[in-house]
């Protein structure tokens, strides 16, 4: 049963409505709230070209067994949001090839600082080498012996001349070899992979390749790597870029050595290497679709082969 | 005597015989390296180069003095430094070496020939990648899409053109298959032709009101554009494109604006935010004395007592302005 006090205040709300005056600015922010009937719901305007792209992309995605669909999102929820939209260059020459439409939840997710945060705080535990090593009282080589008696002399008492407090003695509670790696939730430290590339993508700074990075032939190393960072405008005077690849530096390592050399222009990193902290740090991310694919879907157990429920590349009806 | 002095007849004759077989072999020896070609060492990395040939001025007959740098390889210049380094690793990507800067109405002249192109092949049913690919030789298609008009029907952008011949003269021009590679002078050259034409363009013109829905339509139009000025604009400005006035704003130069009191986040702040102010200058205790009106009579003062209005730092200037 409610307090007459509710009523009495539901009053004197309606009361504040009638003088509410909506073209004060000050006041502005609050109309909405008392504006709108009780418990209405606002529709948001969703366009037409909307409803036709989603509709494409929830025909398009195939039957999948119950414990993939419990890992990613439910199919619905983008119906009131926009695909995102992408550009697939060729390498080396940048030519566009084609667009490919990514699902919002993928690629448009909500910016999430604390999340990124936490993610590269996790990375940064887990880069320490933690070999900080000192000797203790008992560590340090020396005889256990005290040095005089207890009681008697008039001076403190001591034990043996490895006392921190004495020269030659140990380190009191120095640093000793640990590990220093902290835990994140798989799923947080996967969302924070989709938080990233989702701002850079927002910031119109990922560059998706249709084919994979590689060097033309085993003539061309370095130089020519420099010229293709100069020409594209991805060198050092437009914040450096990160390569993303989906081969593997154990696989392939000549082009890993050779962009070494061109370190002032940028970094190439594969998929086992990449971190959350890497896309975030350089001017703009270049990275292979089949390689986003596997940031996106981190943790996740998607299949490359069911792919299209992150994305889609051919789109054979216009949206109109 | 004359003979251990001198040498003797034969003597002689035997020298110039010698030397006569010397000089043909050496031009024999020539001919045999012009044949081989420059020779090839493998440096440390593993990668093979040409070794240059030592050229004695004394030696060779056809070494002629040159008395001008003309055709001369200049060392250390820029150039010089970035193909020395570069030794034969050029990159060729799709874009132009050099970024293409236009005007507002130099985009707009542009961006009307390329969407009346990709607009062309749509219509025809053609693959709208097309566009991209090298044309016949000789052709000017600026010419005919000078002419044309773009409109919608049903909803669809639609080219029609008073000239009957036009369209098909544009699609005879425009390759179906890729024959050579693009060639960037052409491509540089079609730029400079279509920027020059004599056409009004007006940013409230209706053909810039056209809706482009179709993304395969935008897509061989941003193409295009890429590739003949070297401009690429962020694919969020894309996917948000509804109409050509929209890729037109998003490929024209922007203006820079000279104050940070003129950009459009503060130019709306008063609107937004009433209890904040912007100024585009500092706001200094004068400007304080002035919004209260004492300024004029405290210049007067001063001006009565022959100090210094501004600037406290001579010593005889007793008044200050305090807050």
């Amino acid at each position: 049963m409610a307090h007459t006090s509710a009523s009495q205040n539901l009053l004197c709300l309606v009361r504040g409505v009638k003088r509410l005056n909506i073209a004060d600015p000050l006041m502005q922010c609050l109309a909405p709230r008392l504006t709108r009937p009780f418990a209405a719901q606002a529709d948001l305007p969703v366009s037409d070209i909307v409803k036709e792209i989603n509709a494409g992309l929830d025909t398009s995605s195939p039957t999948i067994s119950t414990s993939t669909q419990s890992t990613s999102s439910p199919t619905n929820s983008h119906i009131l949001e926009t695909p995102v939209l992408k550009t697939l260059y060729s390498w080396p020459d940048l030519e566009p090839q084609k667009f490919a439409w990514y699902k919002p939840e993928y690629l448009d997710v909500p910016m999430r600082r604390d999340i990124l945060h936490r993610a590269v705080i996790y990375e940064a535990d887990a880069t320490r080498q933690g070999t900080a090593s000192t000797k203790w009282r008992f560590d340090v080589h020396g005889s256990n012996r005290k040095l005089y008696a207890q009681k008697g002399t008039g001076r403190a008492r001591v034990r043996d001349k490895k006392s921190p407090i004495r020269r030659g003695g140990g380190v009191a509670f120095g640093p000793k070899p640990r590990d220093f790696s902290s835990e994140l939730q798989r799923k947080v430290y996967s969302q924070a992979f989709r938080i990233a590339l989702s701002y850079r993508q927002r910031k119109g700074e990922l560059v998706v390749l249709n084919n994979g990075i590689k060097l033309p032939s085993e003539d061309i190393g370095a130089r020519w790597l420099n010229n293709v960072f100069e020409a594209n405008n991805w060198g050092k005077e437009h914040g450096r870029s990160l390569l993303v690849t989906n081969t593997l530096e154990s696989e392939e390592p000549r082009i890993f050595e050779e962009m070494d050399q061109v370190g002032e222009h940028g970094v190439i990193k594969d998929i086992d290497d990449v971190d959350v902290k890497d896309l975030l740090e350089t001017g703009r991310v270049v990275i292979e679709k089949q390689a986003l694919f596997r940031l996106l879907t981190k943790y996740l157990g998607i299949r490359y082969a069911d792919r299209d429920l992150v994305g889609l590349e051919d789109r054979p009806a216009t949206y109109v | 005597m004359r003979e251990t002095l001198f040498g003797s007849k034969k003597s002689g004759e035997v020298e110039k015989q010698e030397e006569r077989s010397q000089q043909k072999s050496g031009v024999l020896a020539k001919q045999a390296e012009q044949r081989k070609g420059p020779e090839k060492r493998q440096s440390r990395s593993g990668r093979t180069y040409e070794v240059a040939k030592i050229v004695h001025p004394t030696e060779t007959k056809d070494y002629v003095r040159s008395n001008t740098w003309a055709g001369l390889e200049t060392v250390g210049t820029e150039e010089w430094v970035r193909a020395k380094l570069d030794r034969g690793e050029k990159y060729n990507g799709f874009t132009p070496t050099k970024r293409a800067t236009l005007t507002n109405a130099e985009w707009m002249k542009l961006l009307h020939h390329v969407a009346v192109e990709v607009l062309i092949l749509h219509q025809v049913g053609r693959d709208l990648k097309q566009v991209c690919y090298p044309r016949v030789d000789g052709a000017k298609t600026w010419r005919q899409t000078k002419a044309f008009d773009i409109t919608s029907e049903n909803g669809a952008p639609h080219v029609t053109s008073s000239a009957p011949q036009a369209p098909s003269m544009i699609l005879q021009a425009v390759l179906e298959k890729p024959g050579s590679e693009q060639d960037q002078s052409s491509l540089a050259r079609e730029v400079k032709e279509v920027i020059a034409m004599n056409m009004v363009v007006n940013s409230e013109a209706s053909w810039m009101r056209t809706t482009l829905r179709d993304a395969n339509i935008r897509f061989a139009i941003t193409k295009r554009l890429v590739q003949l000025t070297g401009k690429r604009i962020p694919d969020v400005t894309i996917s948000n494109a509804t109409t050509l006035e929209d890729l037109f704003n998003a490929f024209k130069t922007k203006e820079q604006p000279k104050k940070l009191s003129q950009t459009e986040q503060l130019r709306g702040l008063a609107a937004r935010v009433p209890n904040v102010k912007v100024s585009s200058k500092r706001h200094t205790p004068i400007d304080k004395e002035k919004q209260v009106g004492r300024w004029k009579l405290i210049e007067q003062e001063l001006m009565a007592r022959n100090l210094p209005v501004t600037g406290s730092r001579l010593p005889q200037a007793k008044a200050r302005i305090d807050n």
